[in-house]
């Protein structure tokens, strides 16, 4: 992690003008608002595009667009906290259009909730604000301050949603001091805390349990970039006995900059230089519950974060055979022989990331075994120290597949160890981003390490190929190349295993070898399994495919969910930023000689 | 699947149903393209939540239309009689796109017409043009039926997901 720059003049002017409360000597304290009784504007930048969108109408199958639509079956809550001086909040939307009745925003405050559906910005004619809302301080002891937001779409017809610009926040008191909040963090839907910061200096403080046995990674994440943003820096400060972790007191920290290379892909008009750095946190297992509290605090300026607090209860170790080339000196027939190092080094990074994002943060690959030069797997030996190697890289343009994964071992193959498989990877010497390639080798983990099946979307009766612009947009078993491809940002693609509340509802799996997007192809009700419904050639139901989703992950792997289980749709985050996954004390990267 | 119906080239809109071909995916958004200058009835559809009944009748036009002035010129109409409904409460201000929420059990296989007063005018001024309804072609220039003609077969669970596909402007 790099470190930065000195305070800003400004910042420390602010910091400076911070009353010391009484209570809180020792720790920063929240700030006022910087324009007392009146409403305070703070940017906070989200969009429903966050979500899966509704592939199947995407306007631009190869891009971002602001038109697109969201998905349906979407069920995702959140909350929303600020600095115990404010006491009422309005939401800004700059757009807001839901299919009126069924799909919903839902605020929750202390006296209610506010169900907000149907077309408030005049069809991107106006803004959206809400009444002013009262943010739940449930016990006077703490400083509870939040709101719950949540959004639902129903089984059909969507919209192009809501964006959010920024939130007005009003302080009916000051110089509150600094306390926790009441509860750990860890119970409420989706695992992520939203907030905003008034400025530089103000803090929030947070606790989470972190189980026995279970790594806690906690990241902090600016919100979504736009153009013209004013520049703001949250960091990250973690202790594990104070409750009020601090620059001066806290047992880890992130204090990262502006200027990072998080983003995956650019995002048009937008300045890199803009946007904080992710800052995060691995905090090491211990045998016992405790519970660690964390605080985000403002360096510089006032914005917005959103924030995690991951229980990671599985921690793998895969081992990676360069299969039958010195990968010191090699390259594709009729190109000069150099070293592929960092290739693969970039590669597996980036599949650490992406395999953190598909199990939302459950799992960790936290180190990779390189053996080199390894013979063919044909030859009956194995030569990843004497085993068979989890993954194999090799040179036949083999764009990826698992062997002796699903179908072949049934129920009975989860993980590797069982049969003696691979995942096979011919996109690790640069012929392909890194974390495109990435996406392709945590696809076929979910088939050799979970034993999913493929949820393959787009394929016409009886086989053939892809009909172009069809996608379904669900997990990342949707494995088509297509999708892989897709450089989308805000990355609305299929990067999660899925869930098995967002399969979509009304169709089913085809099974092994099935050309399906979860439909069987069929001539009648009774060609249909378990009482599905046949419409034309393609069955319909109502159930989730047995072998796929959550629950499936949970049989191979009972220990990653021992603390919380997805049951709603999957959080949309990303986590490949490079400089995380780069970092030695979470991903370990040996070379065998 | 939702009942997603449009314009097609004669008076009855058939009704693309669970069957809706991939293409019309290919067209533009509703909210994001450019509006043209004439007012003419964009594209309506028929959603059902149950796969059995009709919820509602959405309608948009190429421009945007005063929603006091829909709320007394369009009659929905099943097997030729109106149907009890009401028209969506927003949006608030002049919109292109509108809703009927029909009251009761209305079967899909109903075919619904939608029934435009001559008056109909946009925000603007301008008269809705009969020709560009493209199943205005005969005796009744300012109506647009809607049927699921296609749509046997699909079961409990047949409606399409997504937008309603963009009607192609017919050649003047």
């Amino acid at each position: 992690m790099k470190k930065r720059r000195q305070p800003p003049v400004m910042a420390l002017v602010l910091l400076g003008a911070i009353t010391a409360a009484a209570h809180a000597e020792a720790q920063p304290a929240p700030i006022n608002c910087p324009v007392p009784n009146q409403w305070n504007f703070i940017p906070y930048n989200d969009d429903v595009r966050r979500f899966p969108v509704d592939a199947a109408n995407a306007v631009n199958a190869s891009g971002y667009s602001p038109a697109d639509r969201y998905a349906n079956n979407i069920d995702y809550g959140w909350q929303m906290w600020f600095s115990s001086n404010v006491t009422q909040v309005q939401l800004v939307f700059s757009r807001f259009e839901l299919e009126s009745g069924y799909d919903k925003f839902l605020i929750s405050d202390r006296n209610g909730t506010m169900v907000l559906t149907g077309v408030l910005d005049n069809y991107g004619f106006q803004t959206y604000t809400t009444p002013a809302l009262f943010p739940v301080q449930d016990d006077p002891s703490y400083d509870d301050n939040f709101l719950n937001l949540r959004f639902t779409s129903d089984v059909s017809v969507d919209d192009v949603g809501w964006a959010l610009k920024g939130v007005n926040v009003w302080c009916g008191t000051s110089n509150q001091p600094a306390l926790q909040r009441s509860t750990v963090s860890q119970y409420h839907a989706n695992m992520q805390l939203n907030g905003v910061l008034l400025g530089s200096g103000d803090v929030r403080y947070f606790k989470t349990l972190q189980k026995a046995g279970n790594g806690l990674f906690i990241h902090v994440k600016p919100d979504t970039p736009y153009r013209g943003r004013t520049a703001y820096d949250l960091d990250l400060y973690v202790s594990p006995t104070d409750p009020f972790p601090s620059p001066t007191s806290n047992t880890q920290s992130s204090t990262r900059g502006t200027n990072c290379k998080d983003r995956p892909y650019p995002i048009p008009g937008f300045t890199q230089e803009d946007t904080m750095c992710e800052d995060a946190v691995y905090v090491q297992p211990v045998s016992y519950d405790r519970i660690v509290y964390w605080a985000v605090r403002s360096f510089s300026g006032a914005g917005a974060y959103r924030a995690y607090a991951n229980n990671v209860a599985k921690t793998l170790a895969f081992t990676v055979g360069v299969e039958g080339v010195n990968y010191k000196s090699w390259a594709p027939q009729g190109q000069t022989p150099m070293d592929q190092t960092q290739n693969i080094l970039n590669l597996l990074r980036a599949s650490s990331g992406a395999f953190y994002q598909a199990t939302d943060g459950t799992a960790v690959i936290s180190r990779w075994e390189i053996y080199n030069n390894v013979p063919k797997v044909t030859d009956n030996v194995y030569g990843c120290g004497g085993s068979p190697c989890n993954i194999r890289l090799v040179t036949f343009g083999e764009g990826g597949s698992c062997s002796r994964g699903y179908g072949l071992g049934g129920a009975a193959s989860c993980g590797f160890s069982v049969l003696q498989g691979s995942v096979y990877d011919g996109q690790w010497w640069g012929n392909l981003a890194a974390g495109e390639a990435a996406l392709g080798i945590v696809h076929e983990l979910g088939h050799c390490y979970y034993n999913m099946t493929d949820e393959y979307d787009g394929c016409p009766p009886n086989g053939g190929a892809k009909v172009g612009g069809i996608f379904d947009g669900h997990s990342i078993m949707n494995s088509s190349h297509r999708e892989f491809l897709d450089a989308r940002w805000p990355t609305s693609w299929p990067q999660d295993f899925c869930t098995d509340s967002n399969h979509r509802k009304d169709e089913v799996s085809g099974g092994l070898g099935v050309c399906s997007d979860h439909q069987t192809i069929c001539t009648s009700d009774a060609s249909c399994p378990n009482l599905g419904t046949c419409d034309k050639t393609s069955c319909h139901g109502s159930y989730s495919d047995p072998l796929s989703g959550w629950a499936h992950m949970k049989a191979c792997s009972p220990s990653q969910f021992a603390v919380y289980y997805v049951t709603g749709t999957p959080d949309p985050e990303t986590w490949y930023n490079s400089d995380i996954w780069a970092d030695s004390r979470l991903t370990v990267i040996h070379e065998n000689p | 699947m939702k009942t997603s119906l449009f314009l097609a080239s004669s008076l009855v809109l058939l009704m693309a149903g669970c069957g809706v071909t991939r293409d019309e995916a290919t067209v533009s958004p509703l909210v994001a393209q450019p509006r043209e200058e004439a007012l003419r009835l964009e594209s309506a559809q028929l959603v059902s939540k149950d796969g059995a009944h009709v919820r509602y009748v959405t309608w948009t036009f190429t421009r945007r239309v005063p929603r006091s002035l829909m709320a007394s010129h369009v009659r929905v109409l099943v097997d030729g009689s109106p149907v009890p409904g009401e028209l969506l409460a927003e949006p608030y201000a002049d919109a292109p796109t509108f809703r009927y929420d029909l009251k009761g059990d209305v079967p899909l296989t109903a075919p619904i017409t939608l029934r435009f007063d001559a008056s109909v005018r946009s925000t603007d001024g301008q008269l809705l043009e009969p020709a560009l309804l493209r199943s205005g072609t005969t005796s009744a220039p300012f109506e647009a039926t809607l049927s699921i003609a296609d749509m046997t077969g699909c079961g409990a669970h047949c409606w399409r997901t997504g937008r309603s596909p963009a009607v192609t402007p017919p050649s003047r």
